[in-house]
């Protein structure tokens, strides 16, 4: 191992930033928890009834539920504290970064130049970024993915790595947030598939790679690839796999132009990327995705769940972000007939995949195995939040 | 290397949301969840304070800049800011027990 600084865990806070991050957690906490159970109950026992008489039938999608709710004291409360939640999230992260900036970003250089683990950072500066970056800040954090404000900047991949540890910080201690979507796909798919020996793994909008790097932890055999359009998310992300001793690859390359050979990987990824691109950009990724994917290989997306296959009021919970968090596009891709978008864009209909995976952060094991196995249906369902939705298909 | 002190923005880009009929509500409820914010952290360091007093006499700021409670503190503190953010905010909770007690 080498002695360079994990960018990682370098930035040390104050006493009462420490305690407004404490603060965040709880009042996340009551958001999604209690709060949102009192505005499911207002639902139930008055908005729902009320709608019923007046139509003589219930809501039939998600903006029916949010037009009857919209003004209900519950909803303005419970969404003005959501709001703000998301903002204090960020602004508790800056201010040490701010401080630690220089370090962060000479740790991010001898990280580069010492590249104990091997691997590789790979930026253009002439990379095309997309509007759904430049435009407006995604989840509300100031500065977006892309921004840089000096010299080798790693400062907007601190505030997410940073920013997202606050996310899960008042949830108990039996959740893992660092790459579960990765390696529940990774871990079902090793399972599931045995005979798949991936030699190239590539991740799509990888950010600072939290769910890149376990495809490598479960395949050590395979080069894992990572892209992202922002530097700075990219520059902390390689800094930060080499500091934790991951070989890990990362592009600086739009993933409508991705520029990889012809069938040049076994394995297409991504996580909570889709939802942020329009549908038209999504088909032309996906089109990507199976002329790089090799014969025998699979492409395979976390996303949130399409809206045909969750309850109408879960529905009008998750497209709050598309309303409220700066991604205008949630909607209209939930709404996405999977198959037939798969299918226009290359996969055969039989070789279309459209699997529930568990989180295997809390899972037990031996059922995590038992549905990758197939010896198990999945009981767990999208509402309670214990699955990963994943789309994509086979070549 | 930066050699002039880098500020990070504040403010994200994109429409601001606003939930009330009249925008300067939605001001409101911002600057009153900052406040109570703050008032929180105020009441944690406080408790830093007292408890460093409690084990050692004496107190530098560094000792409070640098405490870090242990598991079993840290779930005392979660659980007093819980309580805190749910008297703070009972208003809204309690149109959905009224609707559970009826």
């Amino acid at each position: 191992m080498s002695n360079i600084r994990n960018v990682g865990e370098l930035v040390e806070s104050s006493h009462d930033e420490r305690q407004r991050r404490g603060f965040v957690s709880s009042f996340r906490k009551q958001i999604l928890m209690g709060l949102a159970d009192d505005m499911k109950t207002i639902y139930e026992k008055k908005v729902e009834p009320k709608f019923v008489k007046k139509h003589g039938r219930k809501p039939k999608d998600a903006r029916e539920i949010r037009k009857a709710m919209r003004h209900e004291k519950i909803f303005e409360g419970w969404s003005a504290m959501r709001y703000n939640a998301q903002i204090m999230t960020w602004w508790s992260v800056q201010p040490g970064i701010e401080r630690q900036l220089d370090e962060l970003i000479q740790a991010a250089d001898d990280a580069h130049k010492a590249n104990p683990a091997g691997g590789s950072l790979e930026l253009d500066p002439d990379v095309v970024i997309p509007r759904e970056v430049t435009d407006l800040d995604v989840h509300h954090m100031p500065g977006c993915f892309h921004t840089e404000y000096t010299d080798k900047d790693v400062a907007q991949g601190a505030v997410y790595h940073y920013g997202v540890q606050v996310f899960y910080g008042g949830f108990g201690k039996d959740v893992k947030p660092k790459g579960d979507v990765a390696a529940s796909i990774a871990n079902y798919l090793k399972l599931a598939h045995p005979e798949l020996k991936p030699k190239r793994i590539l991740d799509l909008g990888c950010t600072t790679g939290a769910n890149t790097f376990p495809y490598k932890q479960v395949y050590p055999d395979a080069e894992v690839h990572g892209i992202d359009v922002g530097a700075p998310v990219l520059r902390f992300g390689h800094a930060w796999a080499e500091a934790e001793g991951i070989e890990m690859h990362f592009h600086q390359r739009n993933a409508e132009t991705p520029g990889f050979p012809d069938e040049h990987f076994d394995i297409i990824t991504s996580s909570f990327f889709f939802h942020e691109l329009s549908v038209p950009a999504t088909k032309r990724v996906i089109k990507e995705c199976y002329r790089m994917l090799k014969p025998g290989g699979i492409m395979l997306h976390m996303e949130l769940p399409p809206t045909n296959v969750t309850d109408t009021y879960y529905n009008f919970l998750l497209d709050w972000d598309g309303f409220y968090n700066n991604e205008p596009h949630y909607e209209k891709f939930r709404n996405l007939d999977f198959p037939k978008m798969l299918a226009s864009c290359g996969f055969e209909k039989d070789k279309i995949e459209l699997i529930r995976i568990p989180k295997i952060g809390s899972t037990p094991r031996k059922e995590f195995e038992a549905v990758a196995r197939g010896k198990e249906t999945l009981k767990r369902d999208h509402g309670l939040g214990r699955v990963w939705f994943t789309f994509g298909g086979w070549k | 290397m930066p050699d002039k002190q880098v500020h990070l923005p504040l403010r994200s880009k994109g429409k601001r949301a606003n939930f009330y009929k009249d925008p300067a509500v939605d001001q409101l409820f911002a600057i009153i969840t900052m406040l109570t914010q703050e008032l929180s952290v105020a009441f944690d360091r406080i408790e830093t304070v007292e408890r460093l007093l409690d084990k050692n006499g004496v107190i530098k700021r560094s000792d409070i800049e640098k405490y870090k409670p242990d598991a079993a503190e840290e779930d005392e503190r979660t659980r007093r800011r819980d309580e805190y953010i749910g008297r703070v905010f009972n208003i809204l909770h309690q149109e959905a027990e009224a609707l559970l007690d009826s």
